[in-house]
């Protein structure tokens, strides 16, 4: 299996030397870049001594050996946010080595596929657009390896991956749904997963499969109409794409389901009218206010009418799908914020949580464990 | 104008009921809609069984239900007519019924 995921092409003479041309000037670009990682001499030279040969023309970006949101999030945001920058702004060719990755979220792996995706799909160079600026090498570990075939994330990607019979999974571990994404809030495509969830094990009550179908649904438009409203500001955008994908562990019962957007995060999408009205609402609300507060803002729109038509309603399904279930959560990260909605043994919790990075998008995850008797709780 | 019609979503329009407005995606709230105001033009009641589907968003609740009094002039009734000639059925999921109610409540107030 070869290591990289794409090769240059060959053209005449004159085409030749332009690649040459552009490749000097991207290497110097690189060596720059690569010059002014301060203070990371050693995992720069290390990261630059693994790499084979093809890719020492490109920026090395090292996924962490734990990519996840809840255990890692500043390397796992930093990694995404570096990938955008250089490919997407600076179009610098960049290397993404898989090698060392041990642990692999669903939700942070989500988040960069999509990165990817739109990386790939929104930069394209050289001879017949067929020289990317995006390329890397594959995980050695095997068990990541299966759950990124598992997923789909070559096949959304357009890279050749191993033979999936190379890589079995591991018996009894969480069975996962391979990546969807679509850029309209599809119904069908919304319940063929759920069925998908439930043939994978997931023990999912009528009542919950018709209450994701609606979160899904709700999400979905959201992505739609209020993510990416202000397209003109967004860069390099591919507006109203969204993603989902999902895992049923037999193990611990636990239901998972992740839906992803690239746009600018609720609390800048939140209206000027919408704001007035939740300042009533909320205590000590400001524009000030920090990321989270202004996602849990968000979600008090389910508990009165706006009065504003068309709006702040997607929450209210999606957290009527956690007051229904015994243990259970909703957790958004969007932009610099989080907020997690949780039920466990029949109590309420609520938690908000602030970094310096930003997302670059909003993510909503569900989790639910449903009682050994596979019904769910209806207060 | 006369009788009563029964309009099952899962039966006459779509098992996988979608979102708010047509522009965001397929079996829309927003067409439903529509779909019912046409049958209110040649019955006195409309019967909707909101049974059978897959499951509902609140926007698609939204649209129908509270959309159907902010669009009642469209067939020369006043917001509170239009409430008298809806019936809703949903004995799969009661708080399908009470999201529908308060939708309708909330347009009346808005109106």
């Amino acid at each position: 299996m070869k290591l990289v995921y794409c090769r240059e092409t060959p053209g005449g003479r004159s085409a030749r030397l332009k690649r040459f041309r552009r490749r000097v000037s991207r290497s110097r670009a690189v060596l720059a870049y690569v010059a002014n990682m301060e203070g990371e001499r050693h995992k720069r030279s290390d990261a630059l001594s693994l790499l084979p040969s093809s890719a020492r023309r490109r920026i090395p970006l090292i996924v962490p050996e734990v990519l996840s949101l809840e255990h890692n999030y500043d390397e796992t945001v930093r990694l995404v946010n570096d990938l955008r920058k250089l490919v997407l702004e600076r179009r610098l060719p960049v290397f993404i080595r898989f090698k060392g990755v041990k642990q692999l979220e669903l939700a942070a792996t989500l988040y960069l596929t999509a990165e990817l995706y739109r990386c790939r799909h929104l930069t394209t160079g050289g001879f017949m657009g067929q020289w990317r600026l995006v390329n890397g090498d594959y995980p050695v570990d095997g068990p990541i390896h299966a759950q990124l075939i598992e997923l789909g994330f070559y096949e959304v990607l357009g890279i050749p991956s191993a033979d999936p019979g190379d890589y079995p999974q591991a018996d009894g571990g969480p069975k996962m749904v391979s990546f969807r994404t679509n850029t309209t809030s599809d119904p069908e495509a919304a319940g063929k997963f759920l069925s998908e969830l439930s043939r994978l094990g997931a023990p999912l009550s009528a009542q919950n499969q018709r209450d994701l179908q609606g979160c899904l649904v709700e999400a979905m438009a959201n992505a739609i109409d209020h993510a990416y409203k202000f397209d003109r500001e967004l860069k390099n955008a591919i507006p109203k794409r969204w993603w989902l994908t999902g895992l049923a562990d037999p193990k611990t019962r636990e239901v998972g389901i992740v839906v992803f957007d690239q746009g600018h995060g609720i609390p800048r999408t939140l209206d000027r009218t919408l704001f007035e009205w939740l300042q009533i609402v909320v205590a000590g609300l400001t524009e000030n206010s920090p990321d989270s507060k202004l996602i849990e803002a968000a979600t008090q729109l389910r508990r009165t009418s706006t009065g504003l038509q068309g709006r702040g309603k997607g929450f209210s399904t999606m957290m009527k799908f956690v007051d229904r279930c015994e243990d259970g959560e909703l957790l958004v990260y969007s932009a610099c914020g989080s907020h997690l909605y949780s039920r466990r043994n029949g109590t309420l919790g609520v938690h908000g949580a602030d970094r310096t990075l930003s997302l670059g998008g909003t993510l909503i995850q569900w989790r639910v464990r449903p009682s050994l008797s596979g019904m769910d709780i209806a207060p | 104008v006369s009788g009563k019609i029964l309009v099952s979503v899962a039966r006459d329009y779509s098992k996988t009921p979608g979102p708010r407005y047509e522009t965001q995606g397929p079996f829309s709230g927003e067409r439903f809609r529509a779909m019912i105001l046409g049958k209110l033009r040649t019955a006195d009641k409309v019967v909707i069984d909101l049974d059978g589907t897959r499951g509902y968003g609140s926007s698609f609740i939204d649209e129908v239900f509270g959309g159907l009094i902010r669009h009642s002039r469209e067939i020369g009734l006043s917001g509170s007519e239009m409430v008298g000639r809806i019936e809703i059925l949903s004995e799969e999921d009661p708080s399908y019924l009470t999201e529908a109610n308060q939708a309708m409540e909330d347009a009346l107030r808005s109106l």
